[in-house]
């Protein structure tokens, strides 16, 4: 493998900069690499080489001009396969999807563009994005980089095993209920769920709309600062986006955290969380603590019904998000044609997986008569009893430290057996997207089987900044990220 | 939907009606497993109905701010070769589908 | 039949397609027509990661049509989902206000034969429109996504109407106030208009409503009328029969007059409405509804209280002015330039009218040439026989109606002894007639008025005539 690739997104702007290497050696390289190990990986569903390189000739030709786009012009990157590419097929990594080539792009993949960041290809993922472990790929599971027997975690497998597999030096992913912060954890890279409404979702193809935000999964805290400033702003095609202005995340990165206030809330301290990574949480808060910041034990009371409230919100949101994939305009279309409602629903039945149909059956139960206000009503009020929560010990802390998931990543196979069992690992995760509050997942040394542990740390709405300041600290203390 | 102490089980019945909301079918094997795993996660989201909530928690506000607004100007949309290009079903500028005889809505 | 033993209770829903350049949640064009498929994009053919973003004007036209029908406007209104799969509905649900509608609790007052009443408008909501279905012949159906996304606002009415012609009234007035404020074309024809009619039939002096049936396709006022009509004696007659009336939704048929079964009720879908999580709530502040306020035009019911007092014009004849928009807004440009508006209305309202329907009047006769005329009959310059021949050719030609008047001398004559001379020559020459008359035939006295009249070829003072004419046949 090419030395270059172990480098991060910065150090390749640099090195661009300065002439070291072109955007095409550096696209090639990257190409070269995962020509080499995406077979065994599965990081990728497409790869547009070709594009990439032309972007790369583009990018050189600019920076020869003088007219380059910004820092990162001629960097690489690859995207999770549910954010559209004009011109590219974006799957979802649905049958329903195998052939969707989009019209438009996603706002924040014009911005990469506008930032001359370009395209490797787009990235596995589970199904629409329901799934912890990229197992739930209508073409393949994702293997994570550190042990192949291993899941990359998910939905957003791609896009960690591919920073980790060093296919691309950073990568978009999305988050619903820990999608972007679980596989980071799991394959050692940094993840950002930034606040609700900070990144456009605009070409972002709806999970569950009202929890989710396209985040950067990337191989240190600076690159994904410096990523989030790219993506992040407010778009007039998104209503739910923000209007708070542009903002350079990584800002404060380089303070210290002294007189910090940092909670750990008891109830995100689970029974079922392995040694390894429960002696990584408590690393992470001797770092903060030897570093000058005060860490204590703090109450989130309504974590418990958190994680119900979010399968029955993102599931009742699924249900309608994906009802337009009925075969007419796009997509899947059943060659069963014995009427317009036999033709719906063999489309569906053919072009959805099971995990899918599942959540769309669930999500439709929660909102039919007679269930709706049992479960998605009330679902409704836990969402702000939690919120309320958050605003209270937000009034105490500037932070709040927990793990990201009960273990390290697990064997293929070893939880697709029962739902909820997979489900209740997302109860870490879930509360800030109920909340809309920014949460970060980044590496604090190695758990079971030599794997990867995370750490999070959440702070209230718009607190990016904070949170990478801090996370930066524990990362030099860990001795920096890749 | 049959409860008895923590026990939820979704009769065939209901889950063919919600299968004919969501215009989604199954098989009979298919329908034995998703009504085992639908009851179990439906009898997880019970616990919703402890939380300690008004009427007024219920309100939808995901964001808590009001929504922007867009200028009335035309804006050309995308060419309809491009918008029907991902059509099976495309032909002479219109989308085809089995008749449709009822009206709805 | 027995028809008054029973009683209907009509309630109506109404679609209003509003006038904006753009569609509701998108930048395309919302005009009708077009290519198929050619006023299209991601947001209105629903494709995957596309998002709506609200349309300013789609609002504020709400926001008026609540006010022209004495609304309470919400502060603060949101936006669910209405979640069915149907070819025409891209994203297989539709966005609408189904909680919390932008308007609620106003009023429409309707003037029938039977008097003023008042109608209650029970809420308006905004959502957007559906595509377009074609039916082929060849066992497919062919969708347009064009209209797909215009915005529509639905006006709710209460279960307040107790007849097909109140109905009708309601329609007629909402139609007026909606072309009064200007927010939609409201063309029945082109869709831009439609209701929906909710029908029960109860026996007279029961408390409780019958059941009702909902009535689709109903093009026209006068289709709407007649559907009530046929829908309240198949009730009636099934009620009479001991039978039960089932919830259903129905279709009339233009053709034989008649409605038919389009579903059942008990089959109709589980919308599982819930709040649209793509659009924040709309909020109005204050200011902004006073700003919008401020601008509204006037409405009918302003105006005929204004016709009423200031111009001294009947209540009736005031109803009629303001009942069409183009019909008021042409009386008042002709009024603006002529202190004769009583004349000027009865040109308008007994001649005009006739000749064509509203819109076509300042096309025909500039409103300079009619004040003029009203003008000339105000001052008795000329009579109402010429004035009506006047308007007949100021129909055809531009010409101002005073320079005919001097050109070919059609003044009215007021001369007392010229008009007197001819009279005792034509009772000189009609002997009979004053025989007639003293014998207590006083019709005989019109025939002199008659004789006199086309000697002065028609353009005696026709009261002035009659006067002189029975003054010398009494003497």
């Amino acid at each position: 493998m090419k030395e270059l690739l172990k480098r991060d997104a910065a150090s390749h702007a640099v090195s661009l900069r300065a002439g070291e290497y072109s955007s095409e050696e550096l696209t090639r390289a990257y190409l070269e690499r995962i020509e080499e190990s995406d077979g065994e990986i599965g990081a990728f569903i497409t790869v547009t080489a070709d594009k990439a390189i032309a972007s790369a000739k583009a990018s050189d030709m600019r920076r020869l001009e003088g007219k380059a786009l910004g820092i990162f012009d001629g960097v690489p990157i690859a995207v999770k396969d549910n954010i559209c590419t004009r011109g590219t097929l974006t799957t979802c990594a649905s049958k329903m999807l195998a052939d969707y080539i989009p019209p438009y792009s996603a706002t924040a993949v014009e911005r990469l563009e506008r930032a001359g960041i370009l395209v490797l290809g787009k990235l596995n993922m589970d199904e629409f994005g329901m799934g912890a472990s990229t197992e739930n790929s209508a073409f393949k599971i994702t293997r994570n980089p550190y042990d192949t027997s291993r899941v990359a975690g998910g939905s957003s497998g791609g896009c960690a095993a591919a920073v980790a597999a060093f296919e691309a030096p950073w990568s978009l992913g999305s988050d619903t209920g820990g999608s972007v912060r679980q596989p980071a954890s799991f394959c050692g890279a940094v993840g950002m769920k930034s606040t609700y409404g900070r990144v456009s979702r605009s070409g972002l193809v709806a999970f569950a709309p009202s929890l989710e935000q396209i985040g950067p999964i990337t191989k240190n805290v600076r690159d994904n600062a410096n990523l989030l400033s790219i993506i992040a702003g407010a778009d007039v095609k998104d209503a739910t986006s923000l209007n708070v202005g542009d903002e350079d995340f990584s800002r404060d990165i380089g303070r210290d955290v002294r007189g910090l206030r940092v909670g750990m809330p008891r109830e995100l301290f689970t029974e079922n969380i392995s040694d390894g990574v429960g002696r990584a949480v408590m690393r992470a808060a001797k770092i903060l603590e030897d570093a000058g910041a005060e860490v204590t034990e703090c109450s989130l009371p309504s974590a418990e019904y958190a994680l119900a409230a979010y399968y029955v919100i993102s599931s009742a949101e699924a249900s309608s998000n994906l009802a337009r994939f009925d075969g007419v305009r796009y997509g899947h279309g059943s060659n069963n044609f014995d009427g317009i409602d036999e033709f719906y629903k063999s489309s569906r039945a053919e072009g959805f997986g099971t995990e899918v149909k599942r959540r769309i059956m669930l999500g439709t139960f929660a909102l039919s008569s007679g269930y709706y206000d049992e479960y998605y009503k009330k679902a409704l009020g836990v969402r702000s009893l939690v919120k309320r929560d958050f605003e209270k010990l937000f009034e105490k802390y500037d932070i709040l430290l927990s793990p990201v998931s009960p273990s390290v990543a697990y064997r293929i196979g070893e939880k697709t057996k029962n739902p909820t069992d997979m489900y209740t690992g997302d109860l870490f995760c879930v509360p800030a997207n109920i909340a809309g509050i920014p949460a970060l997942s980044l590496p604090c040394g190695t758990g079971e089987y030599g794997m990867p542990a995370g750490v999070q740390l959440m702070g209230k709405r718009l607190s990016e900044s904070l949170l990478y300041r801090v996370g930066a600290v524990i990362e030099d203390a860990e001795g920096g990220g890749v | 939907m049959i409860r008895n102490n923590d026990k939820y089980s979704l009769s065939g019945a209901e889950l063919d009606r919600l299968a004919e909301l969501a215009k989604l079918s199954f098989s009979d094997e298919e329908k034995e497993a998703l009504g085992r795993d639908m009851s179990e996660i439906v009898a997880f989201a019970s616990k919703l109905s402890e939380a300690d909530i008004s009427e007024d928690d219920c309100r939808f506000d995901a964001a808590g701010t009001p929504n922007t607004l867009r200028d009335d100007t035309v804006r050309e949309g995308i060419d309809r070769e491009a918008l029907l290009a991902s059509s099976k079903n495309a032909s002479d500028g219109y989308i085809r589908v089995p008749k449709v005889i009822e009206e709805q809505n | 039949m027995s028809g008054r033993e029973y009683e209907m209770t009509v309630g109506i829903e109404v679609h209003v397609e509003l006038d904006t350049k753009t569609k509701i949640f998108c930048s395309c064009s919302s005009s009708f027509g077009g290519e198929p498929n050619t006023r299209c994009c991601p947001v209105c053919m629903g494709l995957p990661g596309s998002l709506p973003a609200l349309n300013a004007q789609a609002v504020e036209y709400a926001v008026m049509a609540g006010l022209a029908t004495g609304c309470k406007i919400s502060r603060r209104s949101a936006f669910d989902r209405k979640n069915y799969f149907y070819p025409d509905l891209p994203k297989a649900y539709q966005i609408t206000q189904y909680n919390t509608p932008i308007c609620k609790d106003g009023s429409v007052d309707i003037e029938t034969e039977q008097g003023r009443k008042s109608i209650g408008i029970t809420r308006i909501h905004i959502e957007e429109d559906a595509g377009k279905l074609i039916h082929g012949g060849d066992g497919m159906t062919l969708i347009d996504f064009n209209r797909c996304g215009v915005p529509l606002i639905e006006i709710v009415s209460a279960p307040d109407m107790s007849s097909s012609e109140e109905a009708k009234a309601y329609l007629k007035k909402l139609r007026a106030l909606m072309l009064y404020i200007g927010i939609s074309d409201c063309k029945m024809n082109e869709g831009s208009f439609r209701c929906d009619v909710n029908i029960s039939v109860r026996r007279a002096g029961d408390s409780a409503l019958g059941v009702k049936t909902e009535l689709k396709n109903l093009n026209s006022f006068t289709f709407a009328k007649k559907a009530i009509d046929y829908e309240f004696e198949r009730q009636t007659a099934i009620i009479e029969a001991g039978g039960r009336i089932e919830a259903q939704t129905r279709r009339f048929e233009e053709s034989d007059g008649k409605t038919y079964l389009m579903r059942s009720k008990e089959s109709e879908n589980d919308y599982r409405y819930f709040p649209e999580p793509d659009l924040l709530p709309i909020e109005l502040s204050e200011n902004m509804i006073k700003r919008i306020s401020e601008n509204m035009p006037r409405l009918p019911d302003e105006r005929k209280a204004e016709y009423i007092s200031s111009y001294g014009i009947s209540t009736y004849d005031a109803e009629l002015l303001v009942s069409d928009k183009s019909v008021s807004d042409y009386f008042e440009a002709c009024a603006a330039l002529t202190p004769y508006r009583k004349t000027l209305a009865n040109l308008i309202l007994s001649e005009l009218m006739r000749f064509v329907e509203g819109d076509g009047f300042a096309s025909h006769i500039s409103p300079s040439n009619l004040a003029e005329l009203a003008t000339l009959a105000g001052e008795e310059a000329i009579n109402a026989s010429v004035a009506k021949k006047l308007l007949r050719r100021l129909w055809e030609s531009d010409e101002s109606p005073l320079a005919i008047v001097e050109r070919e001398n059609l003044r009215q004559i007021n001369d007392v002894v010229w008009l007197t001379n001819l009279t005792l020559k034509a009772i000189a020459e009609n002997p009979k007639a004053l025989s007639d008359y003293k014998a207590g035939k006083t019709v005989a006295a019109k025939s002199i008025i008659g004789k006199v009249m086309s000697k002065t070829g028609g353009l005696a003072n026709p009261s002035l005539l009659s006067d002189i004419v029975l003054a010398e046949l009494d003497k």
